[in-house]
């Protein structure tokens, strides 16, 4: 990777969504973008924050661009930014949801590393988001599809270890490593998740509220254990916000 | 050649500014230093007295030279509305366009979640405290239209929302004497997810 990073790199329509960015000198960004063929990447965008740079507007989180880069080394320049369209901007909770989903694409999600069934997921998640549906769903089935991207796929057709076949009707821990363990009698429950919960996950069946009850708890605990117990912003925020409101 | 210790100190100190970098710093010493002497006494005499002279309006949060500022003082204001902008910049904008007469209250800022800043960190007990005075009834969103100044605005809403107060947030669309030919496409997309009816004729 590292000798591919040195080489001088030219990409053109290359469909992209900006996923954060940051103030760079005194008129620029660097945005942190996830592609579909290079994955995520830093890339400088000179001048974008110009009061008539026609970058400005564009360059914005939840829109699907198709951009183009050039340049070599860790940070490349972005060369052009354009509109691709077509998704309101997401609204309330919807909004924060987004932020939810950036982070993860932020923190799990390594440089230069693309998956292009992730980048499918991600553009179909944000429309949701986008277009107001119920956001538990679209998150769950977005994280569970990050995970399985990234090489973390959750076991979800068999016991963990001993693979033998899960029952709908008995509860299960979830071992990040290993997967279900059928759960002691007696053993606390706001870890248990049913048979029945698993296979939906991996049918990517998110109707039930109780499989959407289960399946959040699950989510949150394996992915905190794939950020090595470092919290989300975001959730760190929310948490604050939902304090004083 | 490493310059004097004083000059390297005014160089270092020239760096706090926005988009200063060593070179520039250096170049801006050089001219205070070499051609514009007096100004350079100007400078660092009104940076002293803004300093002392300068405080945040206690009611406003805003740049004042007096505990309450003038514009909070006023009884030319109308006290029931009141404006949240982001940053002392914003509310001089607002104050240019001359089409409002409420007060103002200067927010610290944004929320950001990403970067995990969150309500108290933008002066949101302060913000509370203003409108719950018992005569503010209607509060006014001019947060920034980035996805931080909506998840602020939003916030905002449900906070203050929920104590009864009319919130309103300033509409966004195409700018006024703009032709659609030379508007990004990201405006004019929103100006028509937001389009309104006209009022029949």
């Amino acid at each position: 990777m590292a000798g591919a990073l040195r080489e001088s790199q030219r990409v053109d329509h290359e469909p992209a969504y900006v996923l954060h960015s940051w103030p760079y000198s005194e008129t620029s960004l660097i945005i942190d973008v996830y592609t579909a063929r290079h994955g995520r990447l830093p890339l400088l965008a000179r001048g974008a924050r110009r009061p008539r740079a026609a970058l400005r507007g564009v360059l914005e989180a939840f829109q699907p661009l198709s951009i183009g880069w050039s340049g070599r080394g860790e940070v490349r320049t972005l060369q052009k930014a354009e509109w691709v369209g077509g998704l309101p901007r997401p609204a309330g909770r919807a909004l924060w949801c987004g932020f939810y989903i950036n982070e993860l694409m932020m923190r799990l999600a390594v440089r230069d590393d693309p998956h292009e069934s992730l980048f499918g997921s991600y553009a179909e998640a944000i429309s949701q988001l986008a277009h107001g549906t119920d956001p538990e769903p679209t998150l769950r089935l977005f994280e569970k599809r990050l995970l399985a991207a990234l090489g973390y796929g959750l076991v979800l057709d068999a016991e963990g270890g001993s693979r033998r076949p899960l029952e709908e009707g008995s509860l299960y821990t979830y071992d990040p490593e290993r997967g279900p363990i059928r759960a002691e009698a007696g053993q606390a429950a706001e870890y248990l998740v049913s048979g029945a919960t698993l296979r939906a996950i991996e049918a990517e069946q998110f109707g039930d509220r109780q499989v959407l009850a289960q399946a959040k708890a699950l989510m949150r605990q394996v992915i905190a254990y794939r950020l090595d117990g470092r919290p989300l912003r975001v959730n760190q925020v929310w948490r604050e916000v939902l304090d004083v409101v | 050649m490493t310059p004097p210790g004083a000059l390297n100190d005014l160089i270092e100190a020239l760096r706090i500014l926005p988009g200063v970098g060593p070179k520039s710093a250096q170049r801006m010493a050089y001219q205070l230093l070499q051609h514009e002497r007096g100004g350079a006494v100007r400078l660092a005499r009104s940076l002293e007295r803004a300093l002392q002279a300068v405080v945040r309006c206690q009611r406003c949060n805003g740049f004042s030279e007096t505990p309450i500022c003038s514009l909070c003082s006023s009884p030319q204001r109308n006290p029931a509305q009141l404006c949240i902008v982001e940053t002392p910049a914003d509310q001089v904008m607002i104050e240019q366009s001359l089409a409002y007469r409420g007060l103002y209250f200067v927010l610290l800022g944004r929320l950001s979640p990403l970067d995990g800043i969150g309500p108290s960190e933008i002066g949101l007990e302060a913000l509370l405290k203003r409108v719950s005075d018992g005569v503010v009834s209607e509060v006014v969103l001019a947060n920034n239209f980035t996805h931080e100044g909506e998840a602020t605005a939003h916030f905002l809403s449900e906070t203050l929302g929920a104590r009864g107060l009319r919130i309103t947030r300033l509409a966004r669309g195409v700018p006024v004497g703009g032709e659609l030919e030379f508007v990004d496409p990201g405006t004019i997309a929103q100006a028509f997810y937001d389009r309104r009816d006209l009022p029949p004729a």
